[in-house]
C-alpha cells in the first residue's frame, strides 16, 4: 500500500542490521522493524508521478515528520510544484490507541478538518489516498509469515497482516521484508477478496546518511483502476531539529505565500 | 589466385552462415562502443566543463559523483598556497526541477571567474549576489521551457530567469546557475561548498602546487581537473560496469566466431588434406584460419562500430538522455573496438587453425 505504508516502513523501520533472521517468526519481522524507528525528524523530498493512461503529472512535495512529546507522530505534506498548486497541504497527526487526526489546508481556501469519511479521499488528486498513510499494518497483531521470495535485489519473507477488525479496509496486507536491510521491497493490499487492489513496489533501495535503508523509487499501482503513481524520493535528511511553529497553521499558510522572488 | 583471395573466398563459400557470424559479434562490438561511449562521454561531459571555466584543479571530499559538503571557509587556506591565482567555492546539487527529474544546479561565488566562462546569449546575468535570479544553461532552458521573464522553483523557492547562457561544454549548458548563499539556504547548507576549483597562477608548477595542496588538505581529495573526472570512482565504476556487460557480449561472440570456424574447418577436412598434400605447411594453414577469422571479425568490428555510433547517436536524442549526457564518439574508441574485434578474431581462431594444421593428409583424402 501505499505512501503511508510505506513511509511507515521507510521512515520508521528500516534500519536493523544485518541478523540471521532464520526461524525468526512473523512477530518478531515486525518487532525488529518497529524497533529501528528512527528517532526525531526527518525531511524527504518526493517527486510524485501520476500516470492515467497516455496522461502524465507531476507534482514535487515534501514531507516533514517528527515525533509529538506524547509518543505521536505529526506529519505535514506539503506541495512544492506546480506553482499553482505550491502549498497545498495534508497534516497527519497519529497516536498509538487514539484516533487520528487529519486537516487538509489549501490556498486560498483555507484548513478543512478531515473526519473518518475522508479517508479514502485522494492525495493530491494522486492514486494515494488518505487512508493509505494512516494505516499502519506494523501496529496489527496478526501477523503470519507465508513463504519467501526474492524481489529485485532482496531476499524477502513474505509476512502476511490481518486486520484486527473482520469487514475493514483494507482487510489483509502483504509485504516482501528484506531479511537483512528490513525494507519492504513489495507490498500488496487487500480490500476483501483475494485479489489484491493495490500494489506498492520498489524499484531500488538505498542507504541514507542515517543508515536506514530506504525505497528511492517506488510504484503504488491501483489494480482496479489500472493507474499508477511513482513516487522518487530526490532528498531526505533524518535527524533534523523542528521548531515548535514549524507544523503550525501560520507557517503552513505562509508557505504557500512563499518567500517570493524579491 | 593470392593467399588473401583465397582466404576471403573461403568465408564467401557459405555467405548466409558468414553474415550471421559478423551480425552476432558485430553486435558484441556494437555494445561495446555504445556502453563505453555512455561511460567516457560522463567523464568526457565533466572535463569539458572543467575546461570552459579554466579550472586547473579541483578540490572535493568524497570521490562519488555527489560530492559530500565541507565548509565553505577552506577556500581561504587554498588561496595562500603559493601558485595558486584564484579559488572560489562551487556548491553543485543535482535535484528534481519541476518537470524534469534530475538536473543539475550550480551555485557560485558572486564575482568568482566561474561566472565569466558563460557566454550570455539572451538576458543577463544576476545583477549582483542578493539578486532572487538564476540564469539557465541553454540545454536547461529548453529542457525546462523556460524563457527571460519565467520563474522557475528549485525545491521551495521561486527564482527569476534573468539569463540564458552558454556554457562552453555539455554539462555547463545543461546546469541551473545561481548565487551560492541562495542555493546554500534553499539546501539549508549555509555555509558548506562541495567543489573548490582553483586557477593556477601563469608561473605556477601544477605538480607542485597539486603536492602542496595536497600535503595541506588531508582527508579532501585534490585532482587536476582531468584526473578529477577520471579517477572519480562513480565513473569508474560506471565504466568498469560496462567492460562488463561489453566482455560478455564479446564472449558470446567469441564463442559463435569459433564455432563457425570449426564448422568450416570440419566440411573442408578433405580439401585441407588435399592443400598439405600439395606442400601447403601448417604454419600457413594456421594463417589462413587465423585469417579468415580476424577477417570475419575486421567485417564486423566495422559493422559493430557504425551499429554503436549509430546507437549513440539515437540515445542522444531520447528524452531519457537528450540534455542530461553526451555520449562520446571518438576515434579512439573505434579504434578500440576495432582492437578488440581483431583480438576475438585471432582468440576464436586458433583453436580451430591448430586442430587443422595438424590434419593428416592421407586420412583426409581418404574421408
Amino acid at each position: 500500500m501505499r505512501l503511508g505504508i510505506f513511509l511507515t516502513t521507510i521512515v520508521c523501520a528500516l534500519s536493523v542490521h544485518a541478523e540471521d533472521t532464520k526461524g525468526w517468526s512473523a512477530s518478531q519481522f515486525i518487532a525488529a522493524m518497529k524497533e529501528a524507528k528512527p528517532k526525531g525528524g526527518t525531511l524527504i523530498r518526493v517527486r510524485i508521478e501520476q500516470r492515467n493512461g497516455g496522461e502524465k503529472s507531476t507534482i514535487l512535495a515534501q514531507i516533514k515528520r517528527h515525533d509529538m512529546g506524547d509518543g505521536g507522530t505529526e506529519q505535514l505534506y506539503q506541495i512544492t510544484y506546480p506553482k499553482d498548486r505550491k502549498g497545498e497541504a495534508l497534516v497527519l497527526v497519529t497516536k498509538p490507541g487514539a484516533p487520528f487526526s487529519a486537516k487538509t489546508f489549501i490556498p486560498g481556501k483555507g484548513f478543512t478538518a478531515l473526519t473518518a469519511a475522508d479517508k479514502r479521499s485522494p492525495l493530491f488528486g494522486t492514486d494515494l489516498t488518505v487512508e493509505d498513510l494512516l494505516v499502519d499494518f506494523l501496529d496489527w497483531n496478526k501477523h503470519e509469515i507465508v513463504g519467501g521470495e526474492k524481489v529485485r535485489s532482496g531476499e524477502c519473507t513474505i509476512i502476511e497482516s490481518n486486520a484486527p477488525k473482520t469487514g475493514s479496509f483494507p482487510s489483509k496486507v502483504k509485504s516482501w521484508i528484506d531479511n537483512t536491510r528490513f525494507v519492504a521491497w513489495r507490498i500488496q493490499v487487500f480490500d476483501g477478496g483475494n485479489q489484491p487492489a493495490r500494489e506498492v513496489e520498489a524499484e531500488d533501495v538505498v542507504r541514507t546518511s542515517g543508515g536506514h535503508w530506504v525505497p528511492r523509487t517506488f510504484s503504488v499501482t491501483n489494480l482496479a483502476k489500472g493507474t499508477k503513481t511513482t513516487v522518487a524520493g530526490t532528498g531526505s535528511d533524518e535527524d533534523k531539529q523542528y521548531a515548535e511553529n514549524d507544523f503550525s497553521e501560520a507557517t503552513i499558510a505562509a508557505f504557500a505565500q512563499g518567500p517570493g522572488i524579491k | 589466385m593470392t593467399f588473401l583471395d583465397f582466404t576471403l573466398k573461403n568465408l564467401l563459400r557459405r555467405p548466409i552462415r558468414t553474415i550471421l557470424t559478423v551480425m552476432g559479434i558485430g553486435v558484441g562490438i556494437g555494445a561495446v562502443v555504445a556502453l563505453l561511449g555512455l561511460a567516457r562521454g560522463l567523464s568526457q561531459s565533466w572535463n569539458d566543463a572543467y575546461k570552459a571555466r579554466g579550472t586547473d584543479i579541483v578540490v572535493r571530499k568524497g570521490s562519488g559523483l555527489q560530492a559530500q559538503p565541507f565548509d565553505d571557509k577552506l577556500v581561504e587556506s587554498v588561496r595562500k598556497t603559493p601558485g595558486v591565482d584564484i579559488a572560489t567555492n562551487l556548491l553543485v546539487e543535482t535535484l528534481s526541477i519541476e518537470e524534469v527529474p534530475l538536473m543539475i544546479i550550480s551555485g557560485r561565488e558572486w564575482g568568482s571567474y566561474l561566472w565569466d566562462s558563460l557566454k550570455v546569449v539572451q538576458g543577463r546575468l544576476p545583477n549582483g549576489p542578493d539578486e532572487k535570479a538564476v540564469v539557465l544553461g541553454t540545454l536547461a532552458a529548453e529542457a525546462l521551457k523556460k524563457k527571460l521573464g519565467d520563474t522557475v522553483m528549485i525545491e521551495t523557492e521561486e527564482f527569476a530567469v534573468v539569463g540564458v547562457v552558454d556554457g562552453k561544454a555539455f554539462v555547463e549548458n545543461g546546469s541551473i546557475f545561481l548565487n551560492a548563499p541562495h542555493l546554500q539556504r534553499i539546501m539549508q547548507k549555509e555555509n558548506r561548498t562541495n567543489f573548490i576549483n582553483i586557477r593556477l597562477a601563469k608561473s605556477a608548477d601544477p605538480q607542485a602546487v597539486l603536492k602542496q595542496l595536497k600535503q595541506e588538505l588531508a582527508g579532501y581529495r585534490v585532482d587536476t581537473a582531468h584526473d578529477d573526472t577520471s579517477t572519480n570512482d562513480g565513473v569508474k565504476t560506471f565504466e568498469a560496469m560496462n567492460w562488463g556487460t561489453s566482455a560478455i557480449a564479446l564472449l558470446v561472440g567469441t564463442f559463435g566466431v569459433m564455432n563457425t570456424m570449426f564448422m568450416s574447418v570440419f566440411e573442408r577436412t578433405r580439401e585441407i588434406g588435399i592443400l598439405i598434400a600439395l606442400g601447403w605447411r601448417q604454419a600457413r594453414i594456421l594463417r589462413m584460419i587465423v585469417f579468415e577469422s580476424v577477417a570475419l571479425c575486421v567485417g564486423a568490428g566495422v559493422i559493430g562500430i557504425l551499429f554503436g555510433i549509430g546507437l549513440l547517436k539515437v540515445l542522444a536524442v531520447t528524452p531519457w538522455m537528450s540534455g542530461k549526457l553526451e555520449p562520446y564518439i571518438g576515434w579512439d574508441l573505434s579504434a578500440e573496438a576495432m582492437l578488440l574485434a581483431v583480438g576475438v578474431g585471432l582468440l576464436s581462431g586458433i583453436l580451430p587453425a591448430l586442430r587443422c594444421s595438424k590434419i593428416n593428409p592421407s586420412a583426409a583424402l581418404l574421408q
